[in-house]
């Protein structure tokens, strides 16, 4: 009850810290100081750190009631179990739909309450409250229809479940999320969703206080931030799918992950054309555009993933919130787009006074077009991710847009994209002379075109992928050029040489993966040794893990390798879960890491090979013998187990009456054990009249409505030969995957790169002025101090 | 010029961006022998792609709706999605989306349902 109580109370919290904050900001408009605790800042102040502080205490609670396996609560009693390891336990909070808008609006207020005395000091508390007030609002609303602390008899009233039926034990977590990486990525993805509630924040901050340029610098280390953290935790996601997940490779184009690809895009195109304002007081407009969109794409993404629209186009699983839920969620991106449209449109005039029109030899001419060429693949991935939403608008069937979609309009945007980065790194501000371009244009392009032409010597990659290795080499040889001059004068400028260079490490590694890495389906048979794609691959043996645990069966399948002179052995893991109830394996890959290759194997099915031709066979049905066409046998019907009676060991025993050429009838048993839902048989061999094949009774699969549909599986053999026993086999998908490291070591290498420019611009918004020392709009083309600052910096 | 390349941008990309979605975004319309055989090929594991089969309803039971498609063979439809805006009564003519499962019952296992 109390968690209940507190996430209403929070909501309540978070009203009544918009309403203070908007009192507030409409005082300093009538002309009270900005910031003076006349206008009534320290109410809001105090509610935004009393929200703050009260979503650590819901996230507490909750963690402390799952830790307590209190599965008298839905939302525990549906993602934990008592079986977790305590790190998954406490990942259990944010794994389902109620505890991850707990951890995102909890995130949120983080950011909202570290930023007051930033936005303090540049006159922007009043607006940066109102608008973390505002967010926070609709957040905790779902919070309120999404309750994480709703009681089990409360969900299943319906049912008839009252308070004293307490399930023993919950349903547990997806075993697909057993794992590390869920300790690490949904946090930091989270942590970047939250940050990009801050440039919108103070882009709006910007409307309000009509001070357009200033924004851009106290907002840049923010937006840098933001753009670092979800660019490394959609990298960390990509990981986790190739690691564990075994879908063979890092990216899939899936609705869930171009959900954070999307934000990022626009987010990436905002900062450089927040570069160019910065340096150019251009691009105004754009900037507010810009920073409006990055956090309508949040939103948008989030409803497309949260609300159940998408259905089952994804490999993901969508919970549908329910109606409530779903309509909050869209009020909310409705409302934000609407109060970022309005805005934009009333301070339209005034941004309007300093038109810029950019050479076309100059460095911020190239950025917009840059950014231009981001939005665009923006805008086809939300055209792509958004397909099944718009047949469904257009009552036509909804399925997912194949990859190609993607890879085709990529293939053209991805090296216009690096080029133009690199040209933009080759132009000076304002006016390059041409000498000086073409100069640093040949040099570039005398090293990156040979460079692109040794692709050629593994073998030979499509065109589009030495268009895009030209382009990558090209971004490459510029960013180095370049950097390392601005790197002697200045390291602490090198951020974005640092991040580009990353970016063309990245583009590498997935031509390298894309062009040279070949999939092989292979069955493994234990002890024979099967060559493919120059490695040797040997199935030597099967073991139990974790045995410990109940609930699950799970088995890792050791392989040899041997490629090159050199061994290694390669484990892939299989396992049954009572998660769903045993019916369908999960997998994990095995990889043995390189930093040249990685040697991956994902496994498909495990078993035994099959010398004894299993036939299914449904009642009534007749089957020639795999062993002789001449002999035929007819299913008659199945004998139970009251008929049979128990075998010795007391185990349930079932038969089959089978029919022969010659008509007569005559039966075979077969002996099961049963665990759990699981059955497993052990067939007593006969042979069929007149005949020399042996046959027994493998498997049965009743129908219970229908019996007349059950079905035997029928094994066979020849019996005038010995008995063996059928050797272990497991089928893999085996692939040489050259060069990945350089995914991995590219998004790693950029995120350094933003690092280097948060911590520059961090102190650049230190030596921002205050608001008071800046003339105001409505000219848009104020110069302010901080652009007086020396700032040699080429970006 | 910045904006002319932004509208031209605008302009050639929306068109090709349309034209691609219909391409990779149209489920293929196939007969339920094509559906099992397109399942046929598809890993142990995976999903099948999801296709498009035009039926036409014989009977209804609890569990299973039983249809024609346009070869005129029977088969069974599990349908697991939401309610269509009309009832599946024989001699209906629907259009299933969905697939059939590899490695199982020959059965097609639809999630949406539409008038042809």
């Amino acid at each position: 009850m109390i968690g209940q109580l507190l996430i209403h109370a929070l909501f309540g919290t978070a009203v009544a810290l918009t309403l203070t904050a908007f009192l507030a900001m409409r005082r300093e408009q009538k002309g009270m100081p900005l910031g003076s605790p006349g206008t009534g800042l320290p109410i809001p102040r105090m509610l935004m750190t009393a929200l703050t502080l009260g979503l650590i205490a819901a996230v507490s609670l909750l963690v402390a009631l799952i830790i307590q396996h209190r599965f008298d609560y839905t939302y525990i009693w549906n993602y934990s179990s008592r079986e977790l390891p305590l790190h998954l336990l406490i990942a259990t909070f944010y794994s389902g739909q109620e505890g991850s808008f707990l951890l995102w609006t909890l995130l949120v207020a983080v950011f909202g309450t570290a930023l007051m005395s930033y936005s303090r000091r540049h006159l922007y508390e009043a607006p940066t409250l109102f608008f973390f007030g505002l967010i926070l609002t609709f957040l905790t609303l779902l919070l309120v229809a999404k309750n994480p602390f709703a009681y089990y008899y409360e969900s299943f009233a319906a049912q008839g479940i009252t308070a004293v039926d307490v399930p023993p034990n919950g349903k547990g977590l997806n075993p697909l999320l057993h794992n590390g990486w869920i300790t690490i990525h949904p946090p930091i993805l989270f942590t970047g969703f939250a940050a990009m509630s801050v440039s919108f924040v103070f882009a709006m901050a910007g409307l309000v206080r009509r001070d357009y340029h200033r924004w851009i610098t106290i907002a840049l280390p923010w937006t840098l931030l933001a753009t670092a953290v979800l660019g490394f935790g959609i990298m960390l996601g990509g990981f986790w799918a190739y690691e564990t997940l075994g879908w063979g490779g890092f990216w899939g184009w899936d609705p869930v992950e171009n959900s954070s690809l999307i934000p990022w895009l626009v987010t990436v195109a905002l900062v450089h054309t927040m570069m160019v304002q910065k340096r150019t007081h251009g691009l105004v407009k754009t900037n507010m555009v810009l920073a409006v969109t990055a956090f309508i794409m949040v939103l948008y993404s989030t409803f497309l993933t949260r609300s159940g629209i998408l259905g089952d186009t994804s490999v993901h699983s969508f919970v549908d919130p329910g109606k409530f839920a779903f309509w909050i969620l869209l009020l909310f991106m409705l409302t934000f787009a609407t109060i970022g449209a309005v805005m934009i449109l009333m301070r339209r005039s005034d941004m309007n006074i300093n038109k810029e029109n950019f050479k076309p030899d100059s460095r911020e001419f190239l950025l917009g077009i840059g950014a231009s060429l981001i939005m665009a693949s923006a805008l086809m991935v939300t055209l792509g991710t958004s397909w099944p939403v718009i047949m469904e608008l257009l009552a036509q069937p909804k399925i997912a847009l194949a990859t190609d979609f993607y890879n085709k309009l990529h293939i053209i945007l991805v090296p216009a994209i690096l080029v133009v980065n690199a040209l933009s790194l080759i132009m000076q501000w304002r006016h390059t002379p041409r000498a000086l371009f073409i100069r640093r244009v040949r040099n570039a392009a005398l090293i990156s075109i040979p460079l692109a032409a040794l692709l050629f010597i593994p073998g030979t990659p499509t065109a589009w992928a030495l268009v895009l290795a030209a382009a990558a080499f090209f971004g490459l040889v510029v960013n180095m050029m370049m950097g390392w001059t601005i790197m002697r004068r200045s390291p602490s400028m090198a951020g974005a040489y640092v991040s580009h260079t990353g970016i063309a490490l990245l583009m590498f590694g997935i031509i390298a993966t894309a062009s040279y890495s070949e999939q092989h389906h292979v069955v493994l048979t234990q002890g024979v040794p099967v060559t493919v794609d120059g490695s040797t691959l040997t199935y030597v043996n099967s073991e139990q893990v974790e045995r410990h645990f109940g609930d699950r069966e799970k088995y890792k399948f050791h392989i040899k390798v041997e490629r090159g002179g050199s061994e290694a052995t390669i484990s892939p893991v299989m396992y049954w879960s009572d998660y769903n109830q045993r019916q369908s394996p999960f997998m994990e890959p095995g990889i043995r890491w390189g930093v040249a290759n990685d040697l991956y194997i994902a496994p498909n099915s495990a078993g035994t090979e099959d010398i004894f031709h299993a036939t299914t066979v449904q009642r009534s049905g007749t089957i020639a013998t795999p062993l002789d066409s001449t002999t035929h046998i007819t299913l008659v019907r199945f004998t139970m187990p009251m008929e049979e009676g128990p075998a010795a060991d007391g185990r349930m025993r079932m038969g089959a009456i089978l029919m022969a050429n010659d008509s007569t009838e005559f039966k075979i048993v077969t002996q099961i054990s049963q665990a759990g839902a699981n059955m497993s048989f052990e067939p007593i061999w006969d042979t069929i009249p007149g005949t020399t094949v042996g046959i027994g009774l493998s498997n049965i699969q009743r129908n219970n409505a229908d019996p007349t549909k059950s079905t035997g599986e029928f094994i066979f053999r020849d019996v005038t030969k010995p008995l063996t026993t059928p050797r272990e086999q497991i089928t893999v998908d085996f692939s040489i995957k050259p060069w990945i490291s350089l995914v991995w070591f590219g998004v790693i290498t950029m995120v350094l790169g933003f690092v280097f420019s948060i911590v520059r611009h961090t102190r650049l918004a230190k030596q921002q002025p205050a608001l008071s020392e800046v003339q105001l709009a409505p000219s848009a083309d104020i110069k302010t101090v901080e652009h007086k600052v020396t700032d040699s910096n080429p970006q | 010029m910045l904006r002319t390349f932004i509208i031209v941008l605008i302009v050639v990309l929306v068109p090709l961006g349309i034209y691609l979605a219909v391409q990779y975004g149209t489920p293929a319309e196939l007969t339920f022998a094509e559906a099992v055989s397109k399942a046929a090929t598809t890993a142990e594991g995976d999903m099948a792609p999801k296709v498009v089969v035009i039926a036409t309803v014989t009977r209804v039971e609890p569990d299973t709706i039983f249809c024609l498609d346009k070869e005129q063979k029977e088969f069974p439809v599990s349908y697991t999605g939401a309610i269509p805006g009309f009832a599946f009564e024989p001699n209906t003519s629907v259009k299933f989306v969905g697939h059939v499962h590899a490695g199982t019952v020959q059965l097609f296992h639809a999630t949406q349902a539409y008038k042809p």
